[in-house]
C-alpha cells in the first residue's frame, strides 16, 4: 500500500471516530457527572484567569490540588462556548489517539494495512468509547503518553529525541498519572536487563530523568498533601468503601467485553509471542505500560475504568503483532490467500464485538449523566436558597451542587487535603440510609447542612424514612425531593 | 591550599547566609528570632541557672539540666538575647569546616567540598544553626572530637566529654563511631580513653542532674521526613539521590565495608532516634555529593538530559532548603502571641489553659504555670475544649485551677476547633464565667471568674 493512501485512510479513521465521539456527545447538552468539576475548572480560567484552587464550595470551602494544564488547554477554545469546547476538545484528543497508534503498530510491523487495524481497533475500544461525555484529563495524558512511547521507540533520530523530551515535559505537568508511563518505563528497562537485550543509554538517560523530574515535581505539587496525609496520599485520601468497590462488580467476561475480545486474544498472544519466541525491543515497550498498568491496577493506585482504558490501548496495539505474525505464516503457506481472508474475518469479527459494543457502551452512558429533573432542582436551589446554603448530597452529586446550585456541597470525588474524608463519607452515606430523626439530625448538624437534596439515582432508598413535617420542610417536590432542615442539634 | 581556604570561606558565607536568613526575615517581620518552644525552655533554665537557681518554681520539679544549658547561660549573661545570635552562627560555621576536614580524611577535596555544600542546605542544618538547642552545641563538639580522633590528638578526649555531658544519643553514636574506626584501622588506645573519660563524666554530671532525654522513640514517618512535617527530619529528596549514590558505589564496595556498614547501622538507629538523623544526614550529603559528581564526570548520550538532571538536582536542593526555611520563618512564636503573653505578664499568679504547643511559650513570655503534661492532663484538656457543658467545664477548671486560657488563630483553624462556637468557644462567648480580657488579630485572652 502507498505511503499516501495509508494516510488518507488513518486520516478517514481519525475523521470517523472523531465525528461518532463528537456525534454521541451533541446527543445530550449535559455530561457526566464527574465533568462538571472540570467544567468549573475551565469555566473559572474563563472568567479569572486560573482555576479555582481555592473552592469556596466544595466541601463548604477548601483547597484543590492538580496540575492544571488539561483545564486551560479545553480553556483556550473557550471561543466556541465552554459547554461546546468541552464537548470536543477531549473527544479530538481521544481521536488523536488513532494516528499515534497507526504510527506505533508501522514501527513495530512495517505493514501498513495491518497498522490501519491497530489504528482503527484503538478508535473503538468499548470501554474509552464510553468516556464522550467525561471532560476528562485521561483524553490528553492517555495521547501524550502513546506519542511519548512512539518516539521513545525511534529515539535514535534527534528530532525524537527531542519530541519525547517535550512531551514527557508536557505530561509531568498534565497529571499525576504520568507515574504509570514511568513505571512502564522502568518496568521496560527491567525486561531488557532480564532479556539480555541491548539498552540504548539515550532510552536510560530519559528515562531516569523524567522518573526524577516527575517525583520531584509531584512532590512539589502535592507537598500539603504529604504533609497532611503522609505517604497514603498515593491513594487520593479515598474512603475504603470506595478503594473497595474499584474490583467489587468485576467479571471476568464483562471486562473482556470492556476492552473487546480480538485485542485481548491477539494481544495475550502477542505476549506470549515476545516472551517466549522473537524478543521484540518495541514491543517490550508496550509490554512494560501493560504491566504497570496491571500493578497499579492490583495496588488501587488508579482508578479502575482508566486502568482498563490504557490495558484496552495497548492490548489493541499488541494485537496488531499477532495479526502480522499470523499473516506473515499463512503468506507462507499453500493457500496464501487465506492470509487476507484472515484480515477481513478479523475485521468483521472486530466490528461485531469491539464497534458494536463501543456505540452501545456509549449510548447506555448518556443514561449516566444528571436528567433534566436534577438540572431543574438544582436550578431551583439556586434561586431560591441563600448563598451561603450548605446542601448534602450522594458524593456523586457533589459537583452538581457547586456547579449547578453555586452552594457549598458536603462531600464530592475530591478527597484529597480533607481530614476527616472516612468519617465525612460515612455520615453522608448515612444520613440517606437512616431510619432515626435524632442521629440524622445529629449528623446533618455536624456539617450545618441547610438542605437535603434526595434524586434517588444513587443508592438503593426511594426515600428518606426520618423527614417529618417536625423538622424537615419538602421546600421542592418533584422527582428530585430538597428538603429544608429546620431543627438543629446543639 | 590557597585553593582550599577560599572553597572553605565560599562554603562559609553561603552557610552563614542561610543560617542568618530566617533570622533576618523575622527580623524584619517583627517576630522574635528564635523559634520552637524547646528554646524558650532552655533559655528560661539558663536563665534560672545564671541566678543559681536549680528549682523550676512554674512546674513545681527540678529543671532537667545538661551541659548545654550551663553554656547557654554563659552566653547569655555575655551577650544578651539581642546578639545571642552569633552563638549558633559561629557553631555552624565550625561543624561545617569541622565537617570539611573530616570529609578530606576519607574522600578527596573536589567530593568533600561537594559534601559539605549538601550539608550546608540540609533542613538538619537549618534546624540546628537556625535556632539553639542541645543538638546545636552537640554536633559542633561532636564533629570536633571526631575530627581530633581522627588526627589522633588526645585533645579528642576533652571534647568528647563534653559531648557526652551535653546530649547522651549523642555519646552513644559517637562511641559507635569511633570504635567502627578502632576496628577498622586497628587503633584502640585512643578510643578507649575516650570512652573512659566520657563515661566517668556523663556518670558524675548526670548524678547531680536529671536525666532527661529520650533515647529511643516509635517510628513514625511524620517524624522522619521534613516533607511530612518533621522538625528534625531528613530531606525526602536527600535521601533519593543520597539512596542512588549508595548505588552508584555499590559496585565499588570491596574497599568501602567500613562506610557502608556503618551508613545501614545510623539508617536503622534513625528510625529509633533523632540524633542517628544528624549523622545519617552526614552520610547522606556525602552520598549526594559521590552521586553529582558521578553525574558531572559521565560520558551522557544526551548532553542536555546532563544539563537538565544537574539542575533538577540544584532546584530540588534548594528549594528543599528553602521549603524548610520557610516553615521555620512561620513557626510560632510570633509578635502577636508574644504581644498577648507579655500582657498576661502583668496579670496575678495564675494556671494557664491553651493547647500544649503553647506551654513554653507561656512559661517563658507571661512567667505563668501552665496545665502540665502528663495523660491525665491530655484528657482533661481535651475535655474542657471539646465541652459545651457549663458545669463540667468550669468544674474542670476549678480542679486544675485554671485562671486564664490563651486561644490562638491556630486552635480555631484545625488544631482543636474546626468551627466558631465549638465546644468551649460557646461558653467562652456565651457564659458570664468567662471575660475577655485580650483580644488581637491571632490571640485571645480569657479570664475565667470562678
Amino acid at each position: 500500500m502507498k505511503k499516501s493512501v495509508a494516510g488518507i485512510l488513518v486520516l478517514t479513521i481519525f475523521l470517523i471516530t472523531f465525528f461518532s465521539r463528537t456525534l454521541i456527545a451533541f446527543q445530550s447538552d449535559k455530561f457526566s457527572y464527574e465533568a462538571y468539576f472540570s467544567i468549573r475548572q475551565i469555566d473559572n480560567i474563563g472568567s479569572e484567569g486560573v482555576p479555582l484552587f481555592n473552592d469556596e464550595l466544595s466541601y463548604g470551602g477548601r483547597t484543590h490540588l492538580f496540575p492544571p494544564v488539561f483545564y486551560y488547554l479545553v480553556s483556550f477554545f473557550d471561543f466556541l462556548g465552554i459547554n461546546n469546547a468541552s464537548k470536543i476538545i477531549p473527544n479530538l484528543l481521544s481521536s488523536l489517539l488513532v494516528i499515534v497508534a497507526y504510527l506505533i503498530c508501522f514501527h513495530i510491523t512495517r505493514h501498513r494495512t495491518i497498522s490501519l487495524f491497530g489504528s482503527f481497533f484503538s478508535g473503538f475500544i468499548p470501554i474509552f468509547f464510553d468516556t464522550t461525555n467525561d471532560v476528562s484529563v485521561y483524553s490528553l495524558v492517555l495521547l501524550l503518553t502513546f506519542f511519548v512511547l512512539y518516539f521513545l521507540m525511534k529515539v535514535k533520530n534527534r528530532l525524537h529525541l527531542n519530541l519525547a523530551l517535550l512531551f514527557l515535559f508536557v505530561i509531568v505537568l498534565s497529571h499525576a498519572s504520568v507515574f504509570l508511563l514511568i513505571i512502564g518505563l522502568l518496568l521496560f528497562l527491567l525486561l531488557l536487563k532480564i532479556e539480555s537485550l541491548e539498552i540504548n543509554s539515550k532510552e536510560q538517560e530519559i528515562i531516569l530523568f523524567v522518573t526524577f523530574f516527575a517525583m520531584w515535581f509531584n512532590f512539589i505539587i502535592y507537598k500539603k498533601a504529604f504533609l497532611t496525609h503522609g505517604p497514603f496520599v498515593i491513594w487520593q485520601n479515598l474512603p475504603l468503601q470506595m478503594l473497595t468497590n474499584y474490583f467489587f462488580d468485576l467479571k471476568l467476561f464483562q471486562s473482556i467485553y470492556y476492552l473487546g475480545i480480538i485485542p485481548v486474544v491477539l494481544g495475550m498472544y502477542a505476549i506470549y509471542q515476545v516472551f517466549f519466541k522473537v524478543k521484540k525491543k518495541s514491543v517490550f515497550l508496550l509490554i512494560g505500560l501493560f504491566l504497570s498498568s496491571l500493578l497499579l491496577l492490583w495496588l488501587k493506585l488508579i482508578e479502575f475504568k482508566v486502568g482498563l482504558i490504557f490495558l484496552g490501548v495497548i492490548l489493541s496495539l499488541l494485537s496488531v503483532y499477532s495479526i502480522k505474525l499470523i499473516y506473515s505464516y499463512l503468506n507462507k503457506t499453500k493457500a496464501p490467500k487465506s492470509a487476507n481472508w484472515f484480515l477481513f474475518a478479523v475485521f468483521v469479527l472486530f466490528l461485531l464485538t469491539s464497534v458494536v459494543p463501543s456505540f452501545n457502551l456509549a449510548y447506555s452512558s448518556l443514561k449516566n449523566i444528571p436528567s433534566d429533573a436534577e438540572i431543574e432542582a438544582l436550578r431551583w436551589l439556586k434561586q431560591n436558597t441563600v448563598s451561603d446554603s450548605v446542601v448534602v448530597a450522594r458524593v456523586d452529586e457533589g459537583y452538581l451542587i457547586n456547579y449547578f446550585a453555586e452552594r457549598k456541597n458536603v462531600l464530592d470525588n475530591d478527597f484529597l487535603l480533607v481530614n476527616d474524608a472516612q468519617l465525612r463519607y460515612d455520615n453522608v452515606q448515612s444520613v440517606f440510609s437512616l431510619r432515626l430523626k435524632t442521629e440524622a439530625i445529629r449528623k446533618l448538624s455536624t456539617y450545618d447542612v441547610d438542605y437535603i437534596y434526595f434524586s434517588g439515582n444513587f443508592g438503593d432508598e426511594k426515600k428518606l424514612y426520618y423527614t417529618d413535617e417536625d423538622c424537615f420542610d419538602l421546600v421542592y417536590d418533584e422527582v428530585v425531593k430538597i428538603y429544608w432542615l429546620k431543627c438543629r442539634l446543639e | 591550599m590557597q585553593i582550599r581556604i577560599k572553597k572553605l570561606l565560599g562554603l562559609c558565607f553561603l552557610a552563614s547566609l542561610i543560617i542568618l536568613l530566617p533570622f533576618v526575615i523575622r527580623y524584619y517581620n517583627g517576630n522574635p528570632l528564635f523559634v520552637g518552644g524547646e528554646f524558650y525552655y532552655n533559655l528560661r533554665v539558663s536563665e534560672d541557672l545564671s541566678n543559681k537557681i536549680f528549682w523550676d518554681v512554674l512546674r513545681d520539679s527540678h529543671h532537667k539540666i545538661s551541659f548545654f544549658n550551663y553554656v547557654f547561660s554563659f552566653f547569655i549573661m555575655f551577650l544578651g538575647k539581642e546578639f545571642f545570635v552569633i552563638v549558633p552562627l559561629v557553631l555552624g560555621i565550625i561543624s561545617l569546616i569541622s565537617f570539611f576536614y573530616i570529609g578530606n580524611f576519607f574522600l578527596e577535596e573536589n567530593k568533600s567540598f561537594y559534601s559539605s555544600a549538601f550539608f550546608v542546605f540540609s533542613p538538619i542544618f537549618i534546624f540546628l544553626f537556625s535556632g539553639f538547642n542541645q543538638f546545636t552545641l552537640a554536633v559542633c563538639l561532636s564533629l570536633l572530637s571526631i575530627l581530633l580522633f581522627l588526627k589522633k590528638s588526645y585533645w579528642s578526649i576533652p571534647f568528647f566529654v563534653l559531648t557526652s555531658i551535653t546530649s547522651i544519643s549523642f555519646f552513644i553514636l559517637n562511641i559507635i563511631l569511633m570504635l567502627f574506626y578502632s576496628f577498622y584501622k586497628r587503633r584502640k588506645k585512643l578510643f578507649l580513653l575516650n570512652l573512659f573519660f566520657g563515661v566517668v563524666s556523663l556518670l558524675i554530671f548526670f548524678y547531680f542532674h536529671n536525666l532527661s532525654e529520650i533515647i529511643i522513640s516509635d517510628f513514625s514517618y511524620e517524624q522522619y521526613f521534613t516533607a511530612f512535617g518533621a522538625e528534625i527530619g531528613l530531606s525526602f529528596f536527600y535521601f533519593l539521590i543520597g539512596l542512588i549514590g549508595l548505588f552508584s558505589i555499590w559496585k565499588r564496595r570491596r574497599g568501602h565495608h567500613y562506610f557502608l556498614m556503618t551508613i545501614f547501622l545510623f539508617f536503622i538507629l534513625s528510625l529509633f532516634n533523632s540524633v542517628a538523623k544528624i549523622f545519617l544526614n552526614f552520610f547522606l550529603s556525602v552520598l549526594s555529593a559521590i552521586f553529582l559528581l558521578f553525574l558531572i564526570k559521565r560520558t551522557w548520550a544526551v548532553p542536555n538530559i546532563k544539563r537538565f538532571t544537574l539542575l533538577l538536582i540544584i532546584c530540588g536542593v534548594i528549594f528543599s532548603t528553602a521549603l524548610y526555611s520557610d516553615q521555620l520563618i512561620k513557626s510560632k512564636p510570633g509578635k502577636e502571641l508574644v504581644k498577648g503573653l507579655v500582657f498576661l505578664k502583668d496579670e496575678p499568679t495564675a494556671v494557664v489553659l491553651s493547647h500544649e504547643k503553647n506551654n513554653f511559650f507561656i512559661e517563658y513570655f507571661s512567667n505563668k504555670k501552665t496545665l502540665l503534661q502528663s495523660k491525665d492532663s491530655e484528657q482533661i484538656r481535651e475535655k474542657i475544649f471539646v465541652s459545651r457543658n457549663l458545669k463540667e467545664t468550669t468544674a474542670m477548671l476549678n480542679d486544675k485551677r485554671i485562671n486564664y486560657i490563651l486561644i490562638t488563630g491556630e486552635m480555631k483553624e484545625g488544631l482543636v476547633w474546626d468551627k466558631p462556637q465549638e465546644g468551649l468557644l460557646f461558653l467562652l462567648e456565651n457564659s458570664k464565667h468567662f471575660s475577655k480580657k485580650y483580644h488581637s488579630n491571632e490571640v485571645e485572652i480569657w479570664f475565667f471568674l470562678d
